[in-house]
């Protein structure tokens, strides 16, 4: 089992490895073929010639790619310097480069964006296992009573319509209309835990609204399957309470797909939801990542990008293991 | 219990109660409710079996045997099923019985054994876990305990190195194994009815006499009753005391099994016999089934179900096609449902089907 | 100097009757059907706020406002936008700046005693500092914090991203590099700026500059204590000199500021500074920005860019709530077209002024929302800039377009069956794509085949049409871009975008690579004018050449419909920002 986790986890840094590569060659070769100069984007407004070559020589551009991402990639272990004027700018490890746009390692801006995020994929994610995990059980035991029938009505609704939409129609309502959660913004949760979930709320209920609506539907269709299994047969043959059959036999299998699909799904809400944190304002790596995409401020868009990526290989990786676990067909001998 | 009375009619009388079998099985109907109207799986099913005895239920797929044997465990699934009639299980009729009671019996007094093994067992859990978890449900013990029953247990149906195999997985078991397990888990608790759902149609031959032979073993250890379905009677042939032939949702025909194999009366059992394989025939007689595909269980042809693919309909004159056929006694213990008249039922078996048998 | 201002109000003031605030309801609505007219700045044209609503000098509260993204920095030094000067404000003083007067251009002084003139027709400029000015640290300001501030931009790998005149002006022979590379023990090493006591500031520019002033009102022109500079991150907390303060900074996030307790009131006749405290939340949609404006959550969104789609028609169809909460003004941006010279068959001015005449303005105006996004243009020069003078010399009917006279054009240019060209624009602004695709379709009408090039605006400018080398290789013949001036003067507008000397191989404005000996002397020529009457003339020539010349063709004077919250107060156009005066703004009725 520790040779397949370790296995597993060198997998996923041999991925992560090739994501930085291909990042990185994608923002600061393309310009070059391009025959622009990324050191443009970084210089400001109509820079003149000598801050062009001043902030090329700075960053370094002037080197062949190879030593460029060897010392992004070494900074990420070592940390490294910048010169910030005055003095030069201590990049500490782990150090994902210097984001120019914001006169700050790319890490700094990360960390902000970091608990934004993991507080809205967390957030959302006990929400929506609770009711979507719940509901779908609800509707697989009582399949074709109303119950069902009305929750897979909501369900089909909900994962029909976009979060922009039923976020912003939440907005107008709670925020505006009905002035229950007036002037939402991300607050620290340690600054107010209150306020952090009162703020919050209206963005995890969007979010919930819709994975709910898929995890109710695919729980169900989970559950259903496992239900008409034979070993369930069995179980019941075998004389164990009706709570026992549903509660340990059928859903640890019925949830083992379930838990999958949620371990991605965690893995790129951490890496941002985009369009929530959008329409709500909150700067999480999703919306971090847009800004850094539109101002072109390649430094971040490379930090984020790898840094969401490891969220999505570690998710991987951890279902893996999780799979290993729950299911003995599949465990590494 | 030694003595092997032989089965008798269900009278459906006052007498009756005195003289009920250990499991009496009175007119029960199995109905699921569909979009397309009522699927009517066992329709009327009367039978009795005494301990120590094994009874072969035989006919085609959707004849309602399968569905009987689940009504019996108190299986029967969805809100749209009913289940109606009696089913007396040691004087305790089950269909009034709440569900709750009806559990309780379940694995301890009446255990199922089912097709495929593999797919039967929860791939998540070790074997000995689902042995311990069968034990623990009915009787109050450690783990420890159930843990030693159940290498006990796998032990007796013939695993070897059983202690250490009762911590393997379902997936790392061959299928005759398996089945072993199966059994296994289902004789944990003494049950006094055994009931075996085609339990060696998945494995190949060799292993199907293995495990017939220790299903007999166990019965003569355990005196349980046991019901096998199956759809082959060769396998009703080398364990079976009796045997019943469903059609349609109901039996056809029920006797003892040297009765039914060598003066079988109904048609429908006529066919199937002819389907058994026999090494030293020819192909092409073999494989001579009862043609014609069994009746769609919600509009159950009127008259004798069997009549539109039964080619001596026309000799059994126009209540075939309008009047049920009920099970009549024909020889002790010997019943059948069928429109012809004895004396043509006789001689055709003797004269047309037993030769080409 | 004085002079300009005092045109520019009476001017502009006379010419632009129309009124935003309460009037716009009607006026700018009406607006676009009644367009057509020659002189766009005729009497009854809707224009930029001539008012001040809302006066009040209570003090107290917190002024909530809003902006789409974070300042490009908040080193005095490193920014580059309007906006962000209008709100360096709160937090910098610099020698020179706006007289808080609705649509005042006028220059007063802050940190000065008062606006110089040059002895020397523009070489020589020396500002004499107030007293009992000091830092956020209590730390007294003098003439050389602002030295040192005017040095930073010298070290332009480091400091880069703020306008560059000062280098222009100021660099010495050899050529200095900054603070950070300054072996003077004192690193005042900048020759050209002395500082013969702690306040008296002696600028020699390297040529004659009458417009220098605005440049002293610029944020650059704001001190910078050496001892609390820590570089490129000086932007995480500019050392205060003006009213207020920062207390907590989020980058892209928010930022709160409070009041400098070092700030002295009697030293300042220009800021009020009403508020208690000012907080900035970033990085909204438009749409929240709005709900948050109509709510009454925020009081202003920076960026003053006006409001979007949905909330504009909820405003039109709301007379009350527009009139209380709204104004129209021109954001003194010019939308316009460029014409490449150096892309074939543009290099024949025929060819180019076929475009001119082929493209339908009020086409443009409604590609971008109508009559409160904008007005046609005629000229280069909007109206809020000193020496805009009305002319159509290339006038079509309506102004939509004349297709007879854009095929004589072509006719003329020897491509009588049009021929096929570019159009770049960028990607991430809607409003200028449909601008693209009308061209476009204009274009179809006399027989140019135009395919739309689309870009990321981050790369837009910077790599893609302002490098003359990718144009002429790519063949992108026209350009849909903008142009808002650095401070309210003909020069302001012009020197960067028409000038052909500088046509720069990265980084370049003149995206047509005009180089028009007119043009050229014009600027000149309005540089050296110490009259009035000389100076019109110059600039009016400028305009009229480049206009002429079919290089760049103006489309639209942008405009801007702002909401506010119901308790802002002093709401006054600055010229200076092209927005309003953050400075002077309250919220205390």
């Amino acid at each position: 089992m520790a040779g397949f986790v370790i296995r597993r986890v060198l997998g996923g840094i041999v991925i992560l490895w090739l994501i930085s590569v291909i990042t990185f060659l994608l923002f600061f070769l393309v310009p070059k073929v391009l025959g622009s100069n990324p050191a443009i984007l970084f210089a400001g407004r109509s820079p003149s010639e000598a801050a062009v070559a001043g902030v090329t020589k700075k960053l370094g551009l002037d080197q062949p790619i190879v030593v460029q991402y060897w010392h992004f990639l070494a900074g990420i272990f070592t940390g490294r310097h910048f010169d910030a004027g005055p003095d030069k700018t201590w990049c500490p490890p782990p150090c994902f480069g210097y984001s120019f746009k914001n006169s700050e390692p790319v890490w700094q801006e990360i960390t902000r964006a970091l608990p934004v995020t993991i507080s809205l994929a967390l957030g959302a994610a006990v929400l929506f296992l609770l009711i979507g995990v719940g509901i779908g059980i609800l509707s697989a035991l009582r399949r074709g009573s109303v119950v069902d029938r009305a929750a897979m009505t909501v369900a089909l609704g909900a994962v029909s319509l976009p979060v922009y939409f039923t976020g912003l129609v939440l907005l107008l309502l709670v925020s505006y209309q009905w002035r229950i959660f007036p002037n939402i913004h991300y607050v620290a949760f340690l600054d107010n835990p209150l306020l952090w979930a009162r703020n919050l709320l209206p963005a995890w209920i969007v979010l919930a609204f819709l994975y709910s609506a898929m995890y109710a539907r695919l729980t169900r269709a989970s559950m259903l399957d496992v239900l008409g299994e034979d070993y369930i047969r069995t179980a019941r043959a075998k004389g164990l309470p009706e709570r026992t059959v549903v509660g340990k036999h059928a859903l640890r299998s019925a949830l083992t797909p379930v838990v999958t699909i949620f371990g991605l799904d965690l893995g790129s809400l951490l890496g941002g939801a985009v369009l929530t944190e959008t329409t709500f304002g909150f700067r999480g790596l999703g919306k971090t990542s847009i800004e850094a995409i539109s101002t072109g401020d390649l430094p971040t868009i490379l930090g984020v990008t790898i840094f969401a990526a490891g969220f999505v290989v570690l998710a991987n990786i951890l279902v893996d293991v999780f799979y290993a676990v729950v299911d003995p067909r599949v465990r590494p001998t | 219990m030694t003595a092997r009375p032989e089965p008798s009619a269900a009278a459906g009388t006052a007498a009756a109660l005195v003289d009920r079998h250990y499991l009496d099985v009175r007119d029960l109907r199995v109905t699921f409710g569909t979009d397309d109207g009522d699927v009517r799986a066992v329709n009327g099913l009367s039978f009795g079996l005494e301990r120590g005895r094994t009874l072969g239920i035989v006919g085609e797929s959707g004849s309602g045997k399968s569905a009987a044997s689940l009504a019996l465990m108190g299986l029967q699934r969805g809100r749209r099923t009913t289940v109606a009639g009696e089913i007396w299980l040691d004087g305790e009729n089950l269909v009034t019985a709440s569900p709750e009671r009806v559990r309780s019996l379940r694995g301890r007094q009446m255990a199922m054994i089912f097709q495929d093994p593999l797919s039967a067992m929860h791939p998540y859990f070790k074997i000995g876990d689902q042995i311990i978890e069968a034990y623990r449900v009915h009787h109050d013990v450690s783990k420890k305990v159930a843990k030693k029953r159940a290498i006990e247990l796998l032990d007796r149906v013939g695993i070897p190195s059983a202690a250490r195999r009762v911590d393997s997985y379902p997936h790392e078991f061959s299928g005759g194994m398996r089945q072993r397990a199966m059994i296994a888990m289902a004789l944990s608790c003494d049950p006094s009815l055994l009931i075996a759902d085609e339990p060696t149609t998945a494995l190949d031959v060799t292993v199907q006499a293995q495990i017939l032979d220790l299903l007999n073993d166990l019965q003569k250890e355990f005196n349980s009753a046991i019901i096998i379905i199956t759809h082959d009677l060769g396998v009703v042939a080398e364990i079976a005391d009796e045997v019943l032939v469903m059609y349609a949702g109901n039996a056809v025909e029920h006797g003892p099994v040297q009765e039914i194999f060598s003066a079988p009366q109904h048609p429908y059992t006529w066919g199937l016999l002819s389907s058994i394989t026999r090494l030293d025939r020819t192909r092409s007689d073999r494989l001579r089934a009862v043609p014609g595909n069994p009746p769609s269980l919600i509009a159950v042809p009127d008259g004798c179900p069997f009549h539109p693919r039964c080619q001596y309909a026309n000799l059994a004159g126009p209540a075939t096609r309008t009047e049920r056929p009920t099970l009549e006694t024909v020889a002790p213990g010997h019943r059948v449902a069928c429109h012809l008249p004895v004396e043509a039922r006789v001689r055709i078996f003797r004269e047309e089907v037993a030769p080409s048998l | 100097m004085r002079k300009h201002s005092v045109w520019i109000r009476t001017g502009v003031l006379v010419a632009a009757a129309g009124l935003v605030l309460a009037a716009c309801g009607s006026g700018g609505d009406d607006n676009g059907t009644t367009g057509g007219s020659s002189a766009p700045a005729a009497a009854g044209l809707p224009t930029t706020t001539d008012q001040l609503f809302y006066a009040s000098d209570k003090k107290g509260g917190t002024l909530n406002a809003l902006s789409a993204g974070d300042c490009d920095s908040w080193d005095p030094a490193r920014t580059y936008y309007a906006s962000c000067w209008d709100q360096q404000r709160w937090i910098a003083r610099t020698l020179l700046t706006y007289e808080t007067k609705p649509n005042s251009a006028k220059l007063v002084p802050d940190l000065a005693t008062e606006v110089p003139t040059s002895p020397d027709g523009g070489k020589t400029w020396t500002y004499k500092l107030k007293s009992g000015i000091k830092f956020e640290d209590g730390t007294p300001i003098t003439s050389k914090d602002i030295k040192y501030g005017i040095e930073r931009f010298f070290a332009q790998d480091i400091i880069n991203g703020g306008p560059t005149f000062l280098i222009d002006y100021l660099q010495t022979d050899p050529a200095y590099e900054g603070p950070y590379k300054d072996t003077t023990p004192d690193k005042l090493g900048l020759t050209s700026v002395e500082t013969p006591d702690d306040s008296t500031l002696v600028f020699h520019l390297t040529k004659a500059f009458t417009d220098w002033n605005y440049i002293m009102a610029q944020p650059g022109a704001s001190p910078v204590p050496q001892a609390k500079d820590t570089g490129d991150k000086y932007t995480s907390h500019p050392v205060a000199s003006g009213p207020y303060k920062f207390d907590k900074y989020v980058p892209n996030q928010s930022l709160t500021l409070v009041r400098n307790d070092q700030w002295d009131q009697s030293t300042d006749d220009i800021n009020k500074a009403l508020p208690d405290k000012i907080v900035i939340t970033m990085g909204l949609e438009s749409a929240e920005i709005d709900n948050r404006l109509m709510s009454g959550d925020a009081d202003i969104f920076l960026d003053q860019t006006g409001v979007d789609t949905a909330a504009r028609t909820q405003l039109l169809a709301d007379p009350t709530l527009r009139k209380a909460r709204t104004t129209v003004d021109l954001t003194g941006f010019l939308r316009y077209l460029s014409v490449a010279t150096t892309v074939k068959p543009f290099d024949n001015v025929h060819c180019r002024l076929a475009v001119a005449y082929a493209v339908n303005k009020q086409g443009q105006v409604a590609a971008r929302g109508g009559p409160t996004a904008g007005q046609p243009a005629t000229t280069m020069l909007p109206p809020t800039v000193a020496y805009y003078a009305p002319f159509d010399i290339l006038p079509t009917p309506n102004n939509a377009g004349d297709l007879t006279k854009a095929k004589d054009e072509l006719k003329a240019c020897g491509q009588p069956n049009g021929f096929s060209t570019k159009i770049t624009v960028r990607s991430n602004r809607p409003l200028e794509v449909n601008q693209a695709t009308a061209l476009q379709a204009d274009l179809k009408k006399i027989g140019i085949n135009a395919s739309v090039e689309k870009f990321d605006s981050s790369q837009y400018f910077s790599a893609v049409i302002g490098i003359p080398k990718n144009v002429q290789e790519k063949g992108y013949g026209l350009h849909i871009t903008g142009w808002g001036p650095d401070w309210p003067s003909a020069y302001g507008f012009f020197s960067s975008i028409v000038d052909g000397r500088k046509i720069l191989p990265q980084g370049n404005s003149n995206y047509a690579e005009l180089n028009d000996p007119t043009v050229n002397k014009g600027i000149d020529d309005g540089l050296a004018a110490t009259d009035d009457g000389a100076a019109q003339a110059a600039w009016t020539s400028v305009d009229k050449a480049v206009v002429q010349s079919g290089a760049y063709v103006p489309l639209i004077y942008d405009k801007a419909m702002n909401l506010y919250s119901d308790r802002i107060t002093n709401i006054q156009f600055s010229p200076g920002y092209n927005m309003a005066n953050f400075a002077a703004l309250g919220v205390v009725r």
